[in-house]
């Protein structure tokens, strides 16, 4: 009975689909045209930044709204969409650029097809993307930025090992992927060449977003003689923070500090997606700017290991965080000048 | 060993009382895939009490509060509006996954985790020697094993235990003996709403003492599978429950032993592999004791 109603109602569902989809398309159709009238505006300073998350989450997008600032204060006219819905990823760029925007930035992986699509359309402006590959064959009007996090990884593994206790050391990743294998195994050599006898556990959460089970993974390694963590699982990292907290130890972070992470995180290992931002958008005035692939890594300030800024409230070893900081700083200028070569592997493990 | 044992309940706890509320109305007759959704807001509203008071049990009575709002709300679409349970049950999943996410921006301006003060007691707090671990436990997983005890009694022992499976098992002959069928569904559902009202606050506030958008990870969805896996009977629910525990346990203990040796996918994905083998293995070995399929899967009057 329910089945044959089922049937019945689905074409006329189908035509109001359609009917409801034509004048939404209409809609769009004529918002373009207008826009298009304003394209002699292109040679402004404006600049739009595109992110596929809303503002708010406390790291990437936040980090890379207060970039935008920066380029406020350089003259340029700013404005933030955030495009959460990805079938109006590539109408959105398409406005933007039609309406006369000089430079347009976008973050992350969900972009990669509407700038291969749209860019070529507008050659005269400019499209950064912030944390992707670069694409085969180069689009002449985009530029892609990568972040070597492994370098900071490196380091993280001399801080690790400089602090460590027992001698074991851990890594809590989001995800088990190869950009994250290259990470620790990053880690794993830092470490190593600081300290022989280090052993070092690793242990993938499965999901950015699950800090339950960062806990538990967190509190397993614990129970294990871990006494510092290497935590580069995004959301779940919160989870790793809570079980060094119960458990008196360590974790290097790779979010940006909250209150609620005093205690027990004693650096913080991560990018500084909105500086890098602003600094390529900056090199387009000065006539620098080139398209292609541009990797911030630690000469640039694009990626860093720092002391955590509330380090005063990890309750033990505080003072031999800053001492092995020290270390940390002599590695970093040897990485930059090429002195000590960081692998790059993405085996798993 | 306690420590291992201490993990392994902690990843069941919130599995397992999601299951029970699932066997509660299974064993009514309704197909339960609304689990996932309960747990969501059942943690979101804990925690956002607990930011908001300070006190636990006020947290913990507004996530039961607003897991039976939603259960009647499931009731009365099924029964009055006759929708069907599974759409209704994955649109509760779906829209409580977002809901929160949404509540979340409006009530505290961040999609960023919210950090509760305060977290769920610990009843065995402070203890030494062996039985030192079992103080890592909140009070939830101790009344998982009470209720577990109690759905047991109750669907085994008492009249309203029988009419409830007789709901599920055949409606039409429970409508005869004049049983309200649409009544003890309505129960069903209720007591299902409170049990993942306390798996959700068990889920937030028992160790990470946080909330943060989709914190469920597709846990209740595993409870829905344990509710099959069980055959729909307290005692087997739970103990399948404890066993998808374990096996988080054990899937983390061997990554963190011997991740430089077996893929890490591997180790993620075994949790889920022994499941579609365990529910397999049940199916084939109750086909050949001729055993009727456990799995009511929909009868509606």
């Amino acid at each position: 009975m329910s089945l044959r109603t089922g049937i019945r109602t689905t074409p006329r569902l189908l035509a109001l689909g359609a009917l409801l989809s034509g004048l939404v398309l209409a809609g769009c159709a004529s918002t373009s045209g207008q826009a298009g009238q304003a394209q002699d505006a292109a040679d402004g300073k404006t600049v739009a930044l595109v992110t596929p998350q809303k503002a708010g989450d406390n790291g990437p997008t936040d980090n890379l709204v207060a970039g935008l600032d920066r380029l406020k204060e350089a003259g340029y006219t700013t404005r933030f969409v955030a495009a959460t819905d990805p079938s109006s990823h590539e109408s959105t760029l398409r406005s933007l650029a039609q309406a006369g925007t000089s430079v347009i930035v976008v973050s992350f992986s969900e972009f990669i097809q509407p700038i291969k699509a749209v860019a070529p359309e507008f050659p005269d402006t400019r499209f950064v993307h912030i944390y992707a590959d670069p694409y085969k064959p180069t689009i002449p009007n985009v530029q892609t930025v990568v972040f070597d996090t492994r370098a900071p990884s490196y380091l993280a593994g001399v801080l690790a090992a400089t602090v460590s206790k027992t001698g074991v050391i851990g890594f809590v990743g989001g995800t088990a992927i190869p950009p994250l294998y290259a990470d620790f195994h990053a880690f794993e050599a830092g470490a190593k060449a600081t300290r022989s006898d280090i052993s070092i556990k690793s242990a993938y959460v499965g999901s950015f977003g699950d800090p339950v089970k960062g806990q538990q993974i967190a509190q397993t390694m614990f129970n294990n003689k871990v006494d510092v963590i290497l935590a580069y699982a995004g959301g779940s990292s919160l989870g790793v923070v809570r079980a060094a907290d119960q458990a008196g130890a360590h974790v290097i972070y790779d979010n940006a500090e909250t209150p609620e992470t005093a205690g027990s995180v004693i650096a913080v290992a991560s990018q500084h997606y909105g500086d890098t931002m602003a600094r390529n958008v900056l090199t387009i005035p000065a006539g620098t700017w080139k398209a292609g692939e541009i990797v911030a890594g630690l000469a640039e300030d694009g990626t860093f290991l720092k002391p955590a800024a509330q380090l005063d409230s990890v309750k033990q070893g505080a003072a031999e965080v800053r001492a092995a900081f020290e270390t940390v700083e002599d590695v970093k200028t040897k990485i930059i000048n090429g002195a000590v070569d960081v692998p790059f592997n993405t085996e798993a493990g | 060993m306690g420590d291992f044992l201490v993990t392994c309940l902690q990843a069941a706890t919130p599995i397992w009382l999601a299951a029970l509320a699932g066997m509660y109305a299974q064993r009514a007759g309704v197909v339960h895939l609304g689990l996932e959704g309960l747990l969501v807001s059942g943690a979101f509203a804990a925690t956002a009490t607990a930011v908001g008071t300070g006190s636990i049990v006020l947290a913990l009575a507004a996530a039961v509060a607003v897991n039976l709002v939603l259960s009647a709300l499931f009731w009365v679409l099924t029964t009055y509006f006759k929708a069907n349970v599974m759409i209704v049950g994955l649109g509760l999943s779906l829209t409580a996954a977002g809901a929160t996410g949404y509540a979340l921006v409006v009530v505290f301006g961040s999609e960023a985790a919210i950090r509760s003060p305060i977290g769920l007691p610990r009843p065995f707090d402070g203890l030494s020697g062996p039985l030192a671990p079992l103080g890592d436990l909140s009070i939830v997983t101790f009344a998982a094993v009470v209720l577990s005890w109690f759905a047991w009694w109750s669907i085994r022992r008492t009249r309203a235990g029988l009419r409830l499976s007789a709901c599920g098992s055949d409606p039409f002959a429970a409508k005869s003996a004049g049983v309200p069928v649409e009544r003890y569904r309505l129960a069903a559902l209720l007591i299902g709403g409170f049990l993942c009202a306390l798996a959700g606050a068990e889920l937030s506030l028992a160790q990470v003492q946080s909330f943060s958008d989709g914190i469920s990870q597709g846990r209740g969805y595993l409870a829905f599978a344990a509710v099959l896996l069980g055959g729909v009977a307290p005692v087997g629910v739970s103990v399948a429950s404890l066993f998808f525990g374990l096996a988080a346990a054990l899937g983390i203990q061997s990554q963190v032993d011997f991740n430089d040796a077996l893929p890490p996918q591997f180790v993620l994905m075994a949790p889920y592999v022994v499941t579609i083998v365990a529910i397999s293995v049940t199916a084939l070995a109750n086909r050949r004791r001729g055993r009727q399929q456990t799995v009511i899967m929909e009868r509606t009057l």
